[in-house]
């Protein structure tokens, strides 16, 4: 019996169940996948790395939150004609790198991948990583192997001390069905199918402003070794970037970095030259990218656009000069990519507008903390340190003076105080008591303050004598009175120390040492 | 490996796949395998010695008795020692293990008097039990039996017998099935589309009963049993009218799993379910329930019980001596204690005995007592006793009868008591009811949300719509066959997508661990 | 022994123990069509079935049989 003969004698009916029966299955596979993005974690994240689908771009960033926030593809693609595309996710995880050049490889061709290595100094190769590890991988596809892949390598080379619960990573809508949250929000059903076009090539601009001074003294010349795995992953990096014979420039940007920090990427640069492959740590050359760390970040670890724009035009120039990439500038196929830019312009001026009125917003307490030391009188100054720029230390020791006047009556008591006060230690901030002493009574209290958390203070009333120590200086001591240090958050430096004492007509004068 | 597990369904996944590649020769083998492995991951590996040894009793007591009957002059007696040897040591395996709660009281009190110092040494002295150890005993009772009368053949292969003992499936929550049943586990069976279609819808709705309704009414019941001081009146109600829901959802949910997965390998098991709640007696309502349980109990324990010669001699000295009606009841006075007794003691602990023999016995013989008087309640008031209005009636007295006996064995039997009477108290004491329990959100505090609510209501519907199609159809998914294939497919899509976004499984989704941590 | 002796003989069993004269057998019939055969009643009617045809009806057959016609079966075969 010939073939034909034989897928004839088959009976009709047969063939339509099982038809029937694959397409049920297809069917459910769809709707199970579908489910699973509309009920996991959707951020931009998800978004940038679903978008890619619709490029067709020679260079991709990939990396975490240190890619997202400096490099501008549109900005990139005025100067020079460069087409890449920001595909990164907040918290990326070291093994993730290597699944997302896989996951780009499915759609793009790209002829350079700038990779972003910071994650690598971040890791800590233990299971305190499910937050990035999730984030790296319910963006990608379910279809993707990519994506099974990098879960193996974690699970594989982390150290778990309690069992992970790896099912619910690998099928992800073990932990995210009761996510209903999700229902309400336009974006998670609109990424549904995991398909949507992100503007701008992954780039947003980011309206935040935050004070940083520039890092000291972290230049050296001393490799430290990543923990645990660290370095096996970084290899397997390498080795599949070799195998695969890519273009890959590894980047660190630039930060609030500490010396520590730079002995790990010391030791990235090595490995990673020994592969062949070009490094570029950003924050050795600070001159040539001209920036300026009081105006050009939004915090320690990230840019704001003025950042960005120096940045990329740095890195842009450094591409161009090192690698080949096409300008596509003027080709027809890429109208598009100027109409965005056009776009975006407008965006930009908007969030510039925003940046810098967040920053002379910061600069204000500058001016208004002279005007504190300057004023003699108590209402007036405290209408300035009830800001929530500062941070107000204050202290009470055994013998105080109660004002007779109501108004300030009124502020002793918005802070806990009363007439029999004494020994009594608060940390208010704009007006809110963060912490008080009235409950438990404790003496002193070690704490940390600045927009930074990490300026330490230390308040003690022991004996009824004040003493306050704001990173590890002294800035009052052996003090009786109720004592108030005024404390910039932004510049994280202590702007005014006053001791409030008893005045004429009964109401408080106060004085400086 | 419990059956809601992921690893269940990829063991049964594998499996099935296997079971039709596989040589038709070697289907019991595998199944003999899957049964092994399932047990490893599922209960105390080495409580399958347990398992082994009733095996054991009952495939070398049976032949023996097979051999005795060949020879002429063996006496008629010989076999029956056999047997009823065979079963009093499985009776007695089950009983040290697994009826602790019936002895261990007894034993604490002799050493608490003789020697206090050991209590310690007796109370760390847990034996673990094998898994399925109440269903497979009854199992290998009823197999032994079963040879005895002659009704069935001994198996002569003990891997076979070994495989009629540990089917999978029915490990964890039965049904309880008889040989003659089984014996298709060792026939060949050829690949059938439908029972895969019918196998993995009824696994799926299974689901759907046990992790989309049981759980969410299992946490809020034992959220508010949790502090029976606190949540008092309609909220004991509540409670005393849930529990059978749960229950029901619970036990017939994985009854739908159980059988369906059998299904998969082409073996039927026997229902152990039949709309319960629709039963107009309690007598009916443990013929749709636990089935599998009544009618061994009525077969292995009943029948030959009033087939005995004392049981019949005294029913006719009754009948002689209190006249037919009378007799007849004092007859069944004792056969229902003996009958109702085995079901509670099978259970292993007292507020079984409490809430399941006792109660029933009581409630079925006031019943017997007093169907006269009611008989002529309804014809005196002009009952329509075959409207739905009377119908509705009977089934939820039904109900209600299940639901006290279920407050037994599942708070114990004090804690029953004090539901009960807490529940009481709504109705005879003034000011203690608090009907605006319903109305303030004050459920909202029990760790449900509005969403909660709605999705029981949801479910419980469909139920119902499904009982009352099985009471139509034979089964609700005969009906859905009959329909046009975008509708069935749907139905089996939305369930689908029910069970995985509502059913209650795996960590749970905190936003707040997913806030933006990078920095 | 014919079937239709066999069916004269069970009726008046059947109306004797279960005391209702209307009671009709056939092959079909089983417990649940027959006003008062439940558990109970099925030992007593078995008990009188042994007693009116003189000899024991074995336990297995007891638990197995599913409706009248059955019971008939056992009947002929046991009295052949």
């Amino acid at each position: 019996m010939g073939l034909n003969e034989k897928i004839k004698s088959i009976p009709k009916d047969k063939v339509k169940s099982v038809i029937g029966f694959i397409v049920f299955m297809a069917l459910i596979l769809k709707v199970f996948c579908n489910v699973t993005y509309l009920f996991r974690n959707v951020t931009t994240d998800t978004w940038r790395i679903a978008g890619i689908k619709h490029e067709n771009v020679d260079m991709v960033y990939i990396g975490g939150s240190a890619a997202y926030c400096y490099w501008e593809p549109l900005k990139a693609w005025n100067d020079c004609g460069i087409t890449s595309y920001l595909y990164a996710t907040a918290g990326i995880e070291a093994e993730a790198i290597k699944a997302y050049m896989k996951e780009v490889r499915r759609t793009q061709e790209p002829q350079l991948y700038v990779v972003d290595v910071r994650t690598f100094q971040y890791y800590y190769g233990d299971g305190g990583a499910e937050w990035g590890t999730r984030n790296s991988t319910d963006n990608l596809e379910l279809t993707s192997s990519a994506r099974y892949g990098m879960l193996k390598e974690y699970f594989a080379t982390r150290e778990f001390k309690e069992d992970p619960d790896r099912l619910s990573y690998y099928l992800s809508i073990i932990k995210y069905h009761t996510n209903t949250e999700n229902l309400h929000s336009s974006l998670a059903w609109e990424l549904m199918d995991n398909d949507k076009v992100f503007p701008a090539k992954g780039w947003e601009w980011r309206e935040a402003y935050g004070y940083v001074e520039e890092p000291q003294g972290f230049e050296t010349d001393i490799r430290a070794d990543l923990l645990r795995n660290g370095k096996k992953v970084l290899i397997d990096l390498l080795d599949y970037c070799k195998d695969k014979q890519l273009n890959v420039l590894f980047v660190v940007c630039p930060y609030y970095i500490t010396e520590e920090e730079q002995q790990k990427y010391n030791l990235i640069r090595d490995t990673v030259k020994e592969y062949g492959f070009d490094f570029l740590n950003a924050n050795e050359c600070y001159d040539e990218i001209g920036i300026d760390f009081s105006t050009d970040f939004y915090n320690r670890n990230h840019v704001n656009l003025f950042g960005a724009k120096k940045y990329t035009e740095f890195l842009e120039k450094y591409i161009m000069d090192n690698y080949d990439l096409p300008d596509h500038r003027g080709d027809d196929h890429y109208v598009s990519w100027d109409e965005e830019y056009l776009k975006s312009l407008e965006d930009e001026n908007l969030c510039s507008e925003t940046v810098t009125n967040l920053r002379l917003d910061v600069e204000k307490g500058v001016t208004m903390a002279e005007q504190m030391r300057e004023t003699q009188n108590f209402s007036e100054w405290y209408t300035l340190a009830e800001d929530d720029r500062y941070t107000l230390l204050i202290a009470a020791g055994d013998s105080i003076n109660w004002p007779q006047n109501i108004a300030e009556q009124r502020i002793m008591e918005s802070w806990g105080l009363n007439k029999e006060s004494c020994r009594q230690i608060r940390v208010v901030n704009g007006g809110n008591v963060v912490h008080s002493n009235e409950v438990n009574q404790d003496l002193s209290r070690d704490g940390v303050i600045g927009i930074w958390e990490d300026i330490p203070y230390h308040i003690s009333v022991e004996e009824g004598e004040v003493s306050i120590l704001v990173n590890e200086e002294e800035v009052l001591s052996e003090q009786s009175d109720i004592n108030v240090v005024v404390f910039d958050n932004n510049y994280r430096r202590v702007v005014d120390v006053v001791s409030l004492g008893n005045g004429e007509d009964g109401k408080i004068c106060f004085y400086r040492k | 490996m419990t059956i809601t597990s992921f690893s269940f369904l990829a063991l049964v996944t594998i499996g099935a796949v296997l079971y039709y590649v596989l040589p038709k020769s070697l289907q019991w083998i595998e199944l003999l395998i899957l049964s092994l492995v399932f047990y490893y991951y599922a209960a105390t590996p080495y409580t399958i010695i347990y398992l082994v040894a009733s095996t054991l009793t009952a495939y070398f007591s049976t032949l023996i008795m097979r051999k005795a009957r060949k020879k002429e002059n063996v006496k008629q007696a010989f076999p029956l020692a056999i047997a009823i040897a065979a079963i009093a040591v499985n009776v007695l395996i089950w009983f040290i293990l697994k009826g602790r709660g019936l002895w261990s009281w007894a034993v604490e009190g002799v050493i608490s008097h003789a020697c206090p110092a050991k209590m310690d040494a007796f109370s760390s002295m847990q034996l673990v039990a094998a898994l399925g150890m109440g269903y497979y005993t009854l199992q290998i009772i009823g197999y032994v039996v079963d040879c005895y009368w002659e009704t069935i053949e001994p198996q002569r292969n003990p891997l076979k017998l070994f495989l009629f003992t540990a089917y999978f499936p029915q490990m964890t929550t039965g049904p309880i099935s008889r040989y003659a049943r089984l014996e298709t586990l060792f026939e060949r069976h050829k690949f059938q589309y439908q029972n895969l279609a019918f196998g993995a819808q009824r696994i799926l709705w299974g689901f759907m009963k046990k992790i989309v309704l049981a759980e969410r009414v299992g946490a809020f019941v034992a959220a508010i049993c949790e502090k029976p001081d606190v949540y008092t009146g309609f909220y004991s109600w509540l409670v005393i009218l849930l529990y059978p829901v749960q229950m029901y959802a619970d036990f017939s949910g994985c009854m739908d799993i159980v059988l369906g997965v059998s299904e998969l390998f082409d073996i039927h098991l026997a229902e152990n379910f039949r709309n319960p709640f629709f039963s107009r007696t309690s007598q009916e309502f443990w013929q749709r329930w636990h089935i599998t349980l009544g009618t061994w109990a009525k077969d292995y324990v009943l029948y030959p019980l009033l087939k005995s010669k004392p049981m019949i001699k005294f029913g006719k000295f009754s009948r002689k001596k209190f006249g037919k009606k009378l007799g007849k009841f004092l007859v069944n006075v004792v056969g229902m204690f003996f009958l109702w007794m085995v079901m509670g003691v099978w259970h292993g602990r007292f507020r079984y005995i409490v809430g399941v023999s006792l109660w029933y016995w009581i409630v079925l013989m006031a019943g017997d007592l007093l169907a006269p008087v009611f008989a002529k309640f309804t014809t005196f008031f002009d009952m329509k006793t075959e409207s739905f209005g009377w119908h509705l009636f009977q089934s939820a007295r039904t109900y209600l009868i299940y639901a006290i006996g279920a407050s037994f064995f599942s708070l114990g039997i004090s804690g029953g008591l004090a539901l009960l009477q807490d529940a009481w108290k709504v109705l005879t004491v003034k000011d203690y009811a608090n009907p605006w329990i319903f109305f303030d959100e004050s459920f909202l505090n029990l760790g449900i949300t509005y969403g909660d609510i709605n999705l029981f209501f949801i479910t419980v519907l469909l139920l119902i719509i499904v009982a009352v199609l099985r009471e139509k159809y034979g089964y609700a998914r005969i009906w859905i066959q009959k329909q046009s294939f975008m509708f069935r497919w749907l139905i089996w899509i939305s369930l689908f997508v029910m069970v995985l976004i509502w059913g209650k499984y795996g960590p749970g989704y905190n936003a707040a661990e997913f806030i933006y941590q990078g920095f | 022994m014919t079937r239709e002796a066999v069916y004269e003989r069970l009726n008046n069993v059947f109306r004797e123990i279960l005391d209702d004269d209307s009671i009709e057998l056939h092959d079909e019939t089983v417990a649940d069509d027959v006003d008062g055969w439940d558990s109970f009643e099925h030992i007593n009617l078995i008990v009188g079935v042994e007693e009116e045809f003189g000899f024991k009806i074995p336990m297995g057959k007891v638990v197995t049989m599913k409706n009248v016609g059955e019971m008939v079966d056992i009947i002929l075969e046991l009295g052949r």
